[in-house]
């Protein structure tokens, strides 16, 4: 890449961070502002909080439309420097489609299974009772969170258009693909972290607050970015990537019907800590993806 | 593809239906944001009676009614499309003008099944979007329940949508949109006379045990069978939506004219 389109690139990149930082930033800053919070009195998402969220989630978009307009780099659907939002299913393409559907029902089952390795004691057979009267809504949720990760995905593809449709190839272009994933991993948690300061995810009554779950959050996007660029680079779509990123909110999972939080022993009931040891499947699955698909890379 | 669906969506007056819908957001939003809901509570009056009402303003009661509006509106919005697809494509001859592009037929009706399938998604999405603008500051009381209920039906709302959209698009690709829309309106003009004939001679004592109340009870208390829904209902009709896509393909591969040709 030559040094004028390096500089051209570079600020097509400052522009769009810029956009969506100040945008959902000031979102999120107002309710900070106004002097509400994003947590409830049970310590749930506030109905505001929720609210905001949602919002925040449709940022990464605005910021791209208001950027493409700003660098005139317009809006087509597919192809190259496009918004990627075509679907191509040729090549064994779909398969990739697939893994998004399915993957996060994997890591997000193994982290729950790694917690009750931890804290055999949390097994409860009958915890299941105090969320669902009948057992058999545990066994279908994680195909209700895929489906609903399919057809409700407005949130994932609100940031992944964003994240991974904007920023990610620039990045890639910029820096290569092994810093780039690093890159804008940090870049995307740090977009997290008001919300993280105000609660969400980790919540507030944790030791080190709000640090760890600033570093925490970092950590995460890391390695759900190595997963969600994977399936972006592979289809040249960022449906895949939306549908990852819905289904893994949705947080599909059996186990965790059976797994009484309050018998976690310490220092893992901490919700930070018990989030980050949830999340350690999902760390070592991106680090094997991203090991195979730059070996290949370079193989190529 | 990208230019066949950009064409569609200007023929619809995409711009106008997404400003209009942001614009109606962004209202809705602010209206809810000012008007904030009451809770449920229980009571006892002076006799000794139990009692359970609204304490406060029932803003609620008037505002829950607007997610509904733009979820049916959603979930209408694909068959009302359709009409304006197809009469604006055979107004400008655009079937005759695809020949002369480098793609078969099959591509021209996929594109109209994409474009299609993408309104669903969109009018859903936004469905879903009002229901959580609603939740921001509903009180606790049964129309937040409502709108609870609204919320999970939605994915079973957006396949029955892409269910009837796929039963209306062969017809309308293949007879041309007069004779569908004549077709259309021959059996919807049907059904409404079987509904005023059943009005006449049926049981209309099934109105009396019709109560919402009751309906939400039934929801709450066959959660699984509604999750089956919520997961059978749109892969089937995703399932169908392909089939009826394959059908309308096979049909008019072998057809030398076409409609607007």
């Amino acid at each position: 890449m030559d040094k004028a389109s390096q500089k051209t690139e570079t600020k097509r990149l400052l522009i769009y961070l810029g956009a969506t930082f100040a945008i959902s930033w000031a979102m999120f800053f107002s309710l900070f502002l106004k002097g509400n919070s994003f947590l409830d009195e049970t310590g749930n998402l506030s109905g505001v909080g929720n609210l905001i969220c949602t919002f925040g989630m449709l940022c990464p978009s605005i910021g791209v439309i208001i950027t493409r307009f700003i660098t005139k780099e317009g809006y087509a659907l597919a192809g190259d420097n496009s918004l990627m939002l075509g679907i191509n299913l040729k090549g064994r393409r779909y398969l990739f489609y697939i893994l998004a559907a399915l993957l996060p029902w994997l890591y997000v089952e193994l982290g729950y299974l790694l917690t009750v390795a931890i804290s055999p004691g949390a097994f409860d057979r009958e915890y299941f009772r105090t969320v669902t009267a009948d057992a058999r809504n545990a066994y279908v949720f994680p195909l209700m969170a895929i489906v609903s990760g399919v057809f409700l995905s407005i949130g994932g593809l609100g940031e992944e258009l964003g994240w991974r449709g904007y920023m990610m190839p620039k990045l890639i272009k910029l820096c290569g693909t092994r810093k780039a994933v690093i890159t804008g991993g940090i870049i995307w948690g740090i977009w997290h972290w008001p919300l993280t300061y105000a609660g969400h995810n980790f919540g507030t009554d944790y030791k080190g607050y709000p640090w760890v779950g600033f570093a925490g959050m970092v950590f995460l996007c890391v390695f759900m970015g190595i997963l969600l660029t994977f399936v972006t680079v592979k289809t040249g779509s960022v449906w895949p990537a939306a549908i990852l990123h819905a289904i893994n909110n949705a947080q599909p999972s059996i186990l965790q019907f059976f797994i009484n939080p309050e018998k976690i022993r310490a220092p893992f009931n901490e919700t930070a800590f018990s989030f980050l040891i949830r999340d350690l499947p999902t760390a070592v699955i991106a680090l094997i993806i991203f090991a195979v698909f730059m070996r290949k890379k370079k193989t190529a | 593809m990208s230019g066949m669906l950009y064409k569609d969506f200007l023929a619809v007056k995409g711009k106008k239906i997404l400003v209009a819908a942001l614009v109606c957001t962004l209202l809705f939003t602010a209206l809810r944001l000012a008007l904030p809901g009451a809770d449920m509570v229980n009571s006892t009056s002076g006799t000794g009676e139990e009692m359970r009402f609204v304490d406060g303003n029932m803003i609620d009661g008037f505002l829950w009614t607007m997610p509904f509006l733009f979820a049916f509106i959603g979930f209408g919005l694909p068959s009302f499309l359709i009409k304006g697809l197809i009469t604006q494509d055979e107004k400008n001859k655009i079937r005759a003008f695809t020949k002369a592009l480098p793609f078969g037929k099959s591509t021209y009706i996929a594109s109209k099944y994409i474009f299609l399938a993408a309104a669903v998604y969109a009018a859903m999405s936004m469905g879903f979007i009002w229901c959580e603008i609603y939740f921001s500051r509903s009180g606790n009381n049964p129309f937040t329940d409502i709108v609870r209920n609204l919320q999970s039906f939605l994915i079973i709302l957006s396949g029955v949508s892409l269910f009837i959209t796929g039963i209306e698009l062969p017809f309308f690709l293949t007879l041309g949109s007069k004779r569908a829309t004549g077709l259309k309106s021959a059996i919807l003009e049907l059904l409404f006379l079987f509904v005023i004939g059943w009005f006449f001679f049926g049981n209309l004592n099934i109105f009396e045990k019709i109560d919402i109340f009751n309906m939400m009870e039934w929801t709450r208390t066959h959660k699984f069978e509604i999750n089956m829904m919520i997961v059978l209902s749109p892969v089937t009709a995703s399932i169908l939506y392909f089939l009826s896509y394959k059908l309308t393909c096979a049909i008019n591969r072998n057809r030398e004219a076409d409609i607007d040709g």
